[in-house]
């Protein structure tokens, strides 16, 4: 056995990016001989709930989506993380109320604990963490860490607010390495997340009438619902989309909403061109995948985004952009040098993110 | 736009029918037709198919299970619910649904679409009665899916179906194939459930002799089930403890599929043999049994080999043969890679629904 790791998180098992992110991190490291125990608040359920994800050990808390229901995870996950945790490295994959608890447990019991933080910019954690009240209790908790890490240099450079330069890391989040179909020529344009404020999805709406103007043919599919948002800070927006689609003859016959799928795999494999319209993004699972399966992609101008598929990446548009928008999609529907030039870069970005190295620098943190 | 309801007996568990059905769902939001289903048999709100149905209108119907004496009142829901739905196509799933909705008045207009139908199982494991009902319910429905040509030609031949009535659709596989990281052993991996139909037994003996002429290999198991422990006896026995891997139930099947170097399924019995697909999927060389639909998916020296059920001593000469020839094994991963790309979930879908749109115009005209 590597080691113990005692890792909270907002969900195990749902279906954004927390959920896969948790996934991949304990599951790897679970797979790298780590005993892996994954403390989790509940997604709504009211009964504490224990299960195994392949190899590693989860336990639910139930899940009340207010303060209240905070405070009460906070009281049950405290006294389980010290139970579990005996010589074992706590985790946190946010610095919210996970962060906190594992924060709590780690000064508690003298173990280290290394905190990653999910989201930076524009709402994001550091942001909201300063506009509270509780703002110095938290700091003085999340300065017990060994590590703060960040997703991008970005983020880790907001993770100065708490702890000095020497105890801050970037690892990018992880995606593994997929042996991808090439791309089929078929003008189909897919998006898949959550459906709030945070992804920019009426700017894309505004955008695809555009594209429509001058690639006909061309057709866009959402897949996500709002559902599983419990705590978001952006408003669902999901039916605002549909009504709209549904009131335009022109997005009536090319826009298509799938609803939330829990395996993407078939609509990455079945689209040559993926979108990211995001107003804020830590680091997007879903332009991971994407980029992973080598599909054409076009993104908002967020410095995550950037972090993923590079500085000059020529298929970036400004955030709430429409204009520009569609002119990326347009390039990344119908000209085949910009696909080709856009499907290079990306090849070239991607082994960075790739799921054994970054769990070599997850590894190296914890030991 | 069609309404569609689709109706599968499925109290607990994920399998091949939901996963169809789930994927039809999706196939139908983006065409956008309007869905719901129904799952009258649910001993248990099921929350896992609950939550993969939850943008799509999923009611169940869980005060009775599936108890003989509930039968009625399970009825008169369905009877209820369909009258409301009025939908055009209603699509039914397994074998509870299917007796329960050949038992139903049809209304005018409505056509109703059998898959999963199970008679090959039934008549394997000699369930003549079983066989009956599930043949005779079966012929009410206008139109019937087999998941492969065979499961057709049983249809056809044993049940008596006409064959203008029964089509062919293959179930898709889902997912995403990691790039090949060879273990530095050669490495067989099978993903089959420990049922005696799945041959384990064949296997491991086979691997008896693989392990003699070809003394770093190892053989990985994955999966679960009520044969299990009587194959880790059974390796213990042949002396291969050390050997096999009981891998267990696995959330992901990739990551074990991108460490091997080929995939077997030693399959007593099989319909189609989804786990062939998702082992040529992975860019594997395939060795199988040449039972069922197996048949239709492996090319004989060209995506792998297929050896008769039962004879472990064939199963090993095929596995020594791939394992030893490097080249020939990556020429029949990629093209069992590229022949499998034809069989994803997505292309399953777009046949089922042009079947409906052929079954709905044909009403229409008559």
């Amino acid at each position: 056995m590597a080691g113990r790791v005692v890792m909270f998180t907002p969900t195990p098992t749902g279906e954004g990016g927390a959920g896969k992110h948790t996934r991949t991190i304990a599951g790897g490291l679970a797979d790298r001989g780590w005993e892996v125990t994954v403390i989790a608040r509940g997604l709504g359920g009211r009964r504490p709930r224990r299960s195994r994800i392949g190899r590693v050990d989860v336990i639910e808390l139930p899940g009340f989506g207010n303060r209240l229901g905070a405070v009460a995870f906070l009281l049950l996950a405290v006294p389980l993380g010290l139970l579990r945790g005996r010589r074992a490295v706590y985790v946190s994959l946010e610095l919210a109320s996970q962060g906190l608890v594992a924060a709590t447990c780690a000064t508690l019991s003298r173990r280290p604990y290394v905190g990653f933080s999910f989201s930076s910019g524009r709402r994001g954690e550091i942001e909201h963490f300063r506009a509270s009240r509780l703002w110095p209790l938290r700091r003085a908790l999340l300065r017990r860490a060994r590590y703060l890490v960040g997703q991008t240099p970005a983020a880790a450079a907001e993770l100065r607010a708490i702890v000095e330069e020497e105890r801050i890391a970037v690892v990018p989040t992880p995606v593994e390495a997929v042996e991808a179909p090439p791309l089929s020529g078929e003008p189909k344009v897919l998006f898949t997340g959550r459906l709030t404020g945070q992804k920019g999805l009426d700017g894309l709406l505004d955008a695809w009438e555009l594209v429509l103007a001058r690639v006909p043919a061309a057709r866009l599919t959402i897949a996500g619902s709002a559902g599983g948002g419990e705590g978001s800070l952006w408003p669902p927006v999901e039916e605002e989309l549909k009504a709209r689609v549904a009131a335009s003859p022109p997005l009536r016959d090319s826009v298509a909403f799938t609803g939330w799928v829990a395996d993407v795999s078939d609509l990455l494999a079945g689209h040559d061109v993926y979108v990211l319209p995001s107003r804020s993004e830590g680091m997007s699972n879903s332009l991971l995948e994407a980029g992973a399966w080598g599909r054409v992609i076009a993104a908002s101008d967020l410095l995550a985004n950037r972090a993923v598929l590079g500085e000059d990446y020529p298929l970036l548009f400004a955030v709430d952009d429409a204009e520009a928008m569609a002119e990326r999609l347009v390039a990344a529907l119908a000209d085949e040098a910009a696909r080709r030039d856009a499907i290079e870069r990306i090849g070239a970005r991607m082994p960075a993110f790739y799921a054994d190295g970054v769990l070599d620098r997850i590894e190296a943190l914890l030991s | 736009m069609p309404r569609i309801a689709h109706m599968i007996s499925t109290p607990a568990g994920y399998g091949g029918a939901e996963a169809v059905m789930v994927a039809l769902l999706q196939g139908g939001a983006e065409r956008g037709w309007e869905q719901t289903v129904l799952n009258p048999f649910a001993r248990t709100p099921h929350e896992d198919l609950a939550e993969r149905c939850r943008d799509f209108g999923y009611e169940a119907f869980t005060a009775t299970g599936s108890r003989p004496l509930a039968l009625p009142a399970t009825a008169r829901w369905a009877r209820r619910r369909l009258a409301e739905l009025r939908p055009d196509v209603l699509q039914v799933y397994l074998t509870h649904a299917l007796v329960l909705a050949a038992a139903l008045p049809r209304p005018e207009g409505e056509v109703r679409v059998l898959s999963h139908q199970h008679g090959m199982h039934f008549e394997a494991a000699d369930r003549r009665l079983a066989a009956l009902v599930d043949r005779l319910a079966g012929r009410r429905f206008d139109h019937v899916v087999a998941c492969s040509d065979s499961v057709r030609k049983f249809l056809v031949e044993s049940y008596g179906y006409p064959p203008g009535r029964v089509t062919s659709i293959r179930n898709g596989w889902s997912g995403a194939p990691l790039k090949l990281r060879r273990e530095s052993r050669p490495t067989i991996v099978c993903t089959a459930n420990f049922s005696a139909e799945k041959g384990h037994r064949v296997l491991i003996e086979a691997f008896a002799t693989v392990a003699e002429r070809i003394p770093d290999s190892q053989l990985v198991l994955l999966g679960r089930g009520a044969e299990m422990a009587a194959m880790e006896r059974r390796a213990d026995e042949l002396g291969l403890a050390d050997r096999v891997v009981f891998a267990g139930f696995q959330d992901s099947i990739w990551p074990w599929l991108a460490r091997a170097h080929v995939f077997a399924l030693p399959s007593n019995y099989e319909s189609l043999g989804i786990a062939v697909l998702e082992g040529m999927a992975a860019g594997l060389p395939v060795v199988a049994t040449a039972v069922g639909g197996v048949t239709e998916l492996v090319q004989p020296g060209v995506t792998g080999e297929l050896v008769p059920p039962g004879d472990p001593a064939a199963m090993a000469a095929a596995l020594v043969a791939v394992l030893g020839d490097p080249d020939t094994a990556t020429r029949m991963g990629n093209a069992g890679r590229a022949a499998a790309e034809n069989e994803r979930m997505s292309a399953c879908v777009d046949r089922y629904f042009d079947l409906y749109e052929k079954l709905l115009s044909e009403r229409r005209a008559a």
